[in-house]
């Protein structure tokens, strides 16, 4: 039987990288798949996660609750992407003028690749407490209790953020699915 | 009620500060007696106190303090019953909410068999707020007892209550569908 | 199933946008293994180092995460929306029910305050101007022995 997520926390705090690679490749296609809608960017995301997962190892003492472990390596990596994403210039805007030209010359639209591109443009053209909330709490199926404890925001607030994300999404992509 | 009807005056085992500086006397030694009880009786005295407070900070009489902190007593008695003598204090204050929320004893203890090795606090927190909330007790009792019996963990109870409480697209609505209020607007107030 | 929680998120076309986002692979990505790279090579550097004071320094960082009596709580943020009001409260079994314990502080009608708790169940209400209770709209609501309305909140480890 393999090791808890505390027992591995315990052997990285003693300086066993091994562990630490066990730990994290347990939890990286959550890690990948976040940090990757949040950027939108698969160099961006590579990064943050990559920055992400050495803070965490040389700050591993500061995890006070191992058996949430991966909790708080998703505190670390939502921090350093919130942190490039502000660092970065604005790439995609809302732009009525922009939308309305997509939508008269867009391609055809019923192929799952273009389906997934348009995701992707909506996503990153959601604000970024918007798109993160959306996220972990659709995508990550996390609960509210769960996102307020990471991000630090009230439930009431991640509620509104979470709806006004949808009522986006729907708008941006009422025209291009085909249900 | 239970505990003190008939029994001479137990002697006070202690006073508690906070009741005597903020309740009226009269009120502050009952209450302080109801808190000796359940010392005696090794339940939690906390919730009591907590309980007496709130009355006073909400301007409530005297009477109505005492029947409050009364059933609360009891009902960590019952609870008590329902879980075990090994029940930790969280679990006997969130099985004494789920017994004020509707929930019976027996399915309290139904938990406990199902749930034999793990904390109860947030299984029986979110039985008290579903039915709380409204959720019919048949549709809530099953699906806390189906995960319990899976072995679901807290965080899954917290997503149970979020799908099924009082915004959750999982929660029956009455036809027609109640009418949408806008992003940010609290929920109305309940009658 | 595709399990979308609120009601007002429910669409079909919001239900296929989440199906796809949970299920699609997302580009390869190195991280994982370009980390473990850089923290090898970190740690061979070290070894390089004065071994005796890293140790040392581990040892002391290992014990003051040992010592007794740390009881240990969550940050919960406390919300509210009252433009109207010139004071807000958060008044709870975890401030003795006090109305001066825990004041919220306003910012163009929104009001907040961020206390620390430890795990356990917790009544509590908002106290609006020192006269108005309100429940809080996000939380589950509690049993009501004052005839005013209280909301609960759980927290959890």
């Amino acid at each position: 039987m393999s090791a808890s997520d505390a027992e591995l926390v315990g052997r990285v705090r003693g300086g066993d990288l091994t562990a630490y690679a066990e730990l994290v490749t347990r939890h990286r296609q959550r890690l990948e798949r976040l940090a990757y809608h949040l950027l939108g960017d698969a160099a961006d995301a590579e990064d943050a996660l990559q920055d992400a997962l050495m803070r965490a190892y040389r700050s591993i003492s500061q995890c006070r609750h191992p058996e949430r472990f991966q909790a708080w390596l998703l505190s670390i990596l939502m921090n350093r992407c919130r942190t490039r994403l502000a660092r970065r210039d604005a790439v995609v805007r809302d732009s009525p003028a922009r939308d309305a030209l997509e939508r008269a010359g867009g391609p055809d639209l019923s192929e799952a690749g273009l389906w997934r591109e348009e995701i992707d443009r909506a996503l990153s053209r959601l604000a970024p407490d918007q798109r993160e909330a959306f996220l972990l709490k659709h995508v990550e199926e996390l609960s509210y209790e769960e996102i307020a404890a990471l991000t630090g925001a009230s439930i009431s607030a991640l509620k509104m953020r979470v709806n006004r994300a949808c009522e986006r999404l729907r708008d941006l992509l009422k025209d291009v699915y085909h249900g | 009620m239970l505990i003190l009807l008939g029994a001479p005056s137990p002697p006070l085992l202690g006073q508690e500060a906070r009741l005597a500086a903020r309740l009226p006397h009269g009120t502050a030694v009952e209450v302080q007696r109801l808190v000796d009880s359940a010392a005696r009786l090794r339940l939690p005295t906390e919730p009591l106190i907590q309980k007496a407070l709130e009355g006073e900070s909400k301007g409530a009489d005297s009477s109505r303090i005492m029947v409050a902190v009364g059933g609360l007593l009891a009902r960590m008695d019952t609870a008590r019953q329902a879980l075990g003598n090994e029940a930790s204090e969280a679990e006997l204050v969130a099985g004494a909410a789920a017994l004020r929320a509707g929930a019976d004893p027996g399915s309290v203890h139904t938990l406990r068999t199902l749930r034999p090795n793990r904390s109860l606090f947030v299984p029986l927190s979110v039985l008290a707020d579903l039915l709380s909330d409204g959720v019919p007790a048949s549709q809530v009792w099953s699906s806390v007892r189906d995960m319990a019996s899976n072995g679901a963990s807290d965080a899954q109870f917290l997503r149970l209550r979020d799908r099924l409480g009082r915004d959750g697209a999982d929660r029956p609505r009455p036809l027609p569908p109640a009418p949408e209020h806008a992003p940010g607007e609290a929920s109305p107030e309940r009658p | 199933m595709v399990d979308v929680d609120d009601d007002r998120d429910s669409s079909p076309l919001l239900e296929a946008l989440v199906r796809e986002l949970r299920s699609a692979r997302v580009p390869e990505s190195r991280a994982v293994e370009a980390a473990l790279a850089g923290l090898a090579r970190d740690r061979r550097w070290r070894r390089w180092a004065i071994a005796s004071a890293v140790v040392a320094a581990a040892l002391v960082l290992g014990l003051s995460l040992r010592l007794p009596g740390r009881r240990e709580t969550l940050p919960i943020r406390f919300e509210l929306r009252a433009p109207g009001s010139r004071a807000v409260a958060v008044v709870g079994d975890f401030n003795d029910w006090n109305p001066a314990a825990d004041p919220l502080t306003d910012l163009d009608g929104e009001w907040s305050v961020t206390l620390r708790l430890r795990p356990g169940r917790y009544r509590y209400a908002y106290l609006l101007d020192g006269r108005h209770w309100a429940p809080d709209a996000a939380t589950p609501r509690a049993d009501n022995d004052f005839n005013t309305p209280t909301s609960v909140i759980t927290v959890a480890n």
